[in-house]
């Protein structure tokens, strides 16, 4: 027998070991496994007793599980946010962008509608435009242009 | 797959230095079997006990206990087994025969303890007593003076070769139930096997049992 082989399938004593095994195995009568099922006939809780262990044991019913968990917490936080904009629609900041963003389409459409005959409306709009424009400016010149460029627009 | 010559006896097990990466030695439960047994299916039980009752039987029996002792400390682990799975205490999903097996040698150990505590007469060599004293159960001269080695093996020793060859269980599943490495349960098994093949060289000469843990 090679020395360094841990198993070695064709080793007459490991073959003599697996016939003890089986005449070990063999050594009980043909009823041993009928008593053996009585005794646990005997033992056993009543067939049908489910718990959940069992349930969560089975894969199926784990993979349904977590779709299920997944749905719910998906749901759960889809409700949340419709109910917090309806309730303060200033609270979602994306809601609140997507209505200033109307608003604005809106005036401008309005200015722009060559049916329009109402000029002092006309007027007014034109000069909140104005004052919308040059807040917009400021905004630009203070954030986006450097100091040259702004002191450049000044001068120019 | 080059063919096979004469020099190259056929092989039907793992090559040499390679490990056993066959599922188990024995059969093997249809899956799902264990799920429905512990809800008390009586077709599952009679699987379970179809493909493990011997197997538990003759690696108690190879622990030292007898025949009668061996059948009802196999029931006891059985009940255990239908309890603890409806309790939804199995959690050891795919390592079931590990699971049986680490059950079956702490029942065999305690009433080999408890037998002791009483002083009946169960000892380590009881296994071998049992070869001498029933001359029908050991038909072969060989067989025979097999099991009175195994008995003199020590505890560590005579329980890797008795899941092995007597519980059929893979090296993998032995290693899974003792929490070790496929390869240490590799190597102390042909340590096993060494100092077996010694005892049977020198039977007479053979030392008295060394109480457990021979092969640290």
């Amino acid at each position: 027998m090679n020395e360094q082989t841990p198993h070695n399938p064709t080793d007459p004593l490991e073959h003599r070991l697996d016939a003890l095994g089986a005449s070990l195995r063999d050594e009980p009568d043909g009823m041993f496994e009928q008593r053996l099922a009585r005794a646990l006939a005997k033992a056993e809780p009543a067939p049908g007793r489910w718990s959940i262990h069992h349930w969560l044991a089975m894969p199926a019913v784990r993979l349904a599980a977590s779709v299920a968990l997944v749905s719910a917490v998906g749901a759960g936080a889809w409700w949340g946010l419709n109910t917090r904009h309806a309730a303060d629609p200033a609270a979602l900041t994306l809601a609140a962008l997507t209505e200033d963003i109307d608003h604005w389409l809106d005036m401008d459409l309005s200015l722009s509608s060559p049916f329009s005959t109402d000029l002092g409306a006309l007027d007014a709009e034109a000069r909140a435009l104005d004052v919308f424009a040059s807040d917009e400016l400021a905004w630009w010149s203070d954030d986006w242009l450097t100091p040259e460029a702004a002191r450049h627009g000044e001068t120019g | 797959m080059p063919p096979v010559t004469a020099r190259d006896p056929p092989h039907t097990g793992p090559r040499p230095g390679e490990p056993d990466d066959a599922p188990e030695k024995g059969d093997a439960l249809p899956p799902m079997t264990v799920i429905h047994a512990a809800v008390g299916d009586p077709e599952a039980w009679r699987t379970v006990l179809g493909t493990y009752a011997r197997r538990v039987y003759a690696f108690v029996r190879s622990r030292g206990l007898d025949a009668h002792a061996s059948e009802e400390v196999t029931q006891s682990v059985f009940v255990t087994l239908s309890q603890q799975l409806a309790a939804g205490k199995y959690r050891e999903a795919g390592r079931f025969e590990a699971w049986l097996f680490r059950v079956a040698s702490n029942r065999a150990r305690d009433e080999l303890r408890r037998r002791r505590r009483q002083a009946r007469p169960v000892d380590p060599v009881a296994f071998d007593r049992d070869a001498e004293a029933e001359p029908a159960r050991a038909q072969e001269d060989e067989l025979a003076a097999l099991r009175g080695a195994i008995a003199r093996l020590g505890e560590a020793d005579r329980a890797i070769i008795v899941l092995r060859h007597h519980a059929q269980l893979s090296f993998k599943q032995i290693a899974e139930m003792n929490h070790e490495p496929v390869g240490t349960a590799l190597a102390r098994h042909h340590r096993a096997l060494q100092k077996l093949r010694k005892l049977l060289e020198s039977p007479i000469a053979s030392p008295s049992p060394t109480p457990r843990g021979t092969d640290a």
